[in-house]
């Protein structure tokens, strides 16, 4: 079940075709993937920010190695704001209002052109974050599978589903 | 920005705000694939289910948002 679990998790679509469901791991991979960069292709690369949007990079990590690959661009981005205006301080600004270093990271992203604002930021940030969430259905999904001991395709059911259609 | 200088999936799009409400039509339709390729039990009927549901999450959200708009002007 574990391990069920952590292939859904790494790429989205392994759990299911670790279980025997190919096609429905190719499905879902596919879906999971263009979700998720149709995302980040509208965003840029602060699309995934893990230091200034942790609810969103949480959700964003839930595709595996598509949130990692995001985490990777934007920390190579941050490594730069790093070398260049110095580490964040330990400590922000009381009441979460920007502070004097939260604005000097702004505007140099701002600067290359990479600042992820409204209103292109609300659709980038659903995209993916909601790929993400998807995947996680997918990770229960395969879970309860192997947990079940439930391999292959579900037995055809021709008569009962045509004439009736499925209970879902 | 020029279109020389933007880089994909690096630099944002320049989207227009008009757009980004129709975005949600592939979102849902991603929710819709999801959502029914881990319900069916015959993927041949995974199409006719995806198309379904897709128009039933945006009917569902263009009557929320009309509920909505309704209270809002009742409200304002």
């Amino acid at each position: 079940m574990i391990l069920a679990a952590v292939l859904a998790w790494l790429v989205p679509g392994a759990g299911h075709a670790f279980l025997g469901r190919t096609k429905r791991g190719l499905i879902i991979f596919v879906t999971i993937g263009v979700t998720f960069w149709a995302g980040v292709a509208m965003g840029g690369v602060m699309t995934s920010d893990a230091r200034y949007e942790p609810w969103w990079f949480s959700a964003e990590s839930l595709t595996g190695i598509h949130g990692l690959v995001g985490w990777a661009r934007q920390a190579k981005v941050y490594r730069q704001v790093d070398a260049e205006i110095g580490s964040p301080p330990s400590t922000d600004a009381p009441g979460g209002r920007p502070d004097r270093y939260r604005m000097q990271v702004d505007l140099f992203l701002a600067r290359r052109k990479i600042d992820l604002v409204y209103p292109v930021a609300i659709a980038a940030l659903a995209f993916a974050g909601v790929a993400g969430l998807l995947n996680l259905l997918c990770i229960f999904d395969a879970a309860a599978l192997a947990l079940l001991g439930v391999h292959g395709e579900p037995p055809n059911q021709p008569t009962a589903d045509r004439a009736q259609g499925d209970p879902t | 920005m020029s279109v020389l200088a933007w880089i994909p999936f690096y630099h944002p799009m320049d989207i227009p705000p008009a757009l980004i409400l129709w975005l949600a039509i592939p979102l849902c339709f991603a929710v819709a694939v999801i959502h029914r390729t881990l319900r069916v039990s015959d993927l041949a009927q995974l199409p006719r289910r995806v198309a379904i549901l897709t128009a039933e999450i945006i009917l569902g959200l263009g009557v929320l948002a009309l509920a909505a708009w309704l209270v809002l002007g009742w409200l304002v």
